[in-house]
């Protein structure tokens, strides 16, 4: 994965959101598919749903919320961005 | 009126001739059949659903009758018509009741997309609505065939209508469906109910039907505030588990088994989202019939939340 590629939230369509006590409810209004997903996974959608952003900015605000330490922040956001990738829900810019 | 104050001639002749026009909850079904059994059922089963009105627009029209040919004749079967059309394979004749009961649950869950339609059992108490959303197997229509001769108010054992206006759950209140070996375990329970004959070898095994009780019939159409949702499992020899549950897990697993949740798109999600937010979750693992009655005696009502949202 580049560094400085950026990513997005998949375009055309909306998610919604359902905030349970043991993870966040998103529904994708292109698929129409649904899934828990758990409070990093909706943060990093939440960043994206406010603009497109490299791994390296959406790792940095991870760490900032306090959600992974900083050494493992890299790999767990590239991780995060292809299982969401894989889910439809975000992909690079093209 | 209601079925039973019709003699038995006049039921048998209105489902011979122009149909039997019943209420069920919020809908209006038109029953046509000339078989002596689903006359026999109707009669049983149906005794206090209110007849429609001369005026009023039937939702359902619906007819079980032989196929033509042969098969009226030799291993004869029945056939679920729909506004004359066929949807279903026929059955043996012998499951024209049961084919009934499946055939009006496919018209509700098929059709009646102004709500949200959970595979689940539903009953009331106080005005709030215990809801049990769980594939079939689970045990949930024992449950709430015991809860709904223990105090609560029968609302559906197999569709849950939630309004997507208001987020309020509506109920059929037609019979119980029961199958294999709940059927002894209920009749021995509960002597005063009101069984179908069983019908056996059919795709659910042997199942009968439970005559659902009077009061519930009489309040079919007041709807209720969601209250609980639980999920259910039986298990043979389990002591009885009963945690809080996720609302997350809760949403999924309700949004898995609901029938037009695709369907409804944006809607489905918002009105599942609000009734599973507006309602206290659970799971549950039992098989002591009196241990989880004395339990939902206990059921503490949720703190009020906004419903309308």
């Amino acid at each position: 994965m580049e560094q400085a590629e950026r990513w997005r939230i998949a375009p055309g369509y909306e998610l919604l959101w359902f905030e349970g006590d043991d993870g966040q409810v998103v529904y994708h209004g292109g698929s129409g598919d649904t899934h828990l997903i758990d409070e990093a996974a909706a943060a990093l959608l939440h960043l994206l749903q406010s603009r497109p952003q490299t791994p390296i900015a959406l790792s940095s605000s991870l760490v900032a919320d306090g959600r992974v330490a900083a050494d493992e922040a890299p790999e767990y956001t590239a991780m995060l961005l292809q299982e969401l990738a894989r889910l439809g829900l975000v992909e690079p810019c093209p | 009126m209601r079925v039973a104050d019709l003699s038995d001639a006049e039921l048998r002749a209105a489902l011979q001739g122009d149909g039997l026009d019943i209420r069920t909850g919020p809908f209006a079904c038109r029953i046509r059949s000339e078989l002596p059994d689903i006359a026999d059922n109707i009669g049983l089963l149906y005794a206090d659903q209110p007849l429609g009105q001369s005026d009023e627009f039937i939702d359902f029209d619906v007819r079980i009758a032989p196929p033509r040919g042969l098969r009226r004749w030799w291993r004869p079967q029945v056939l679920f018509r729909y506004d004359d059309w066929v949807p279903f394979k026929p059955l043996p004749a012998d499951q024209a009741v049961p084919m009934l009961e499946w055939g009006l649950n496919w018209c509700v869950s098929s059709h009646a997309h102004q709500y949200l339609i959970l595979h689940a059992a539903v009953l009331e108490k106080d005005g709030r609505a215990l809801i049990f959303p769980a594939p079939p197997g689970s045990g949930k229509s024992t449950l709430c065939a015991a809860l709904a001769c223990h105090g609560w108010r029968l609302l559906s054992d197999e569709l849950g209508l939630i309004d997507l206006q208001d987020g309020h759950c509506h109920g059929l209140a037609r019979p119980v469906n029961l199958k294999n070996r709940s059927i002894d375990v209920l009749q021995e329970r509960l002597p005063e109910a009101v069984f179908s004959r069983p019908f056996r070898d059919t795709a659910k095994g042997t199942v009968a039907l439970m005559r659902p009780p009077e009061e519930s019939v009489r309040r079919a159409a007041e709807p209720a505030m969601p209250g609980w949702i639980v999920s259910v499992r039986y298990e043979a020899g389990a002591r009885t588990h009963f945690k809080a549950c996720g609302k997350g897990r809760m949403f999924m697993q309700v949004a898995n088994t609901a029938f037009n949740y695709i369907l409804l798109a944006q809607r489905g999600f918002r009105s599942l989202g609000q009734l599973v937010r507006t309602s206290d979750c659970y799971e549950l693992v039992y098989s002591d019939l009196d241990d989880v009655l004395a339990l939902f005696d206990r059921l503490e009502p949720p703190e009020t939340r906004e419903v309308a949202g």
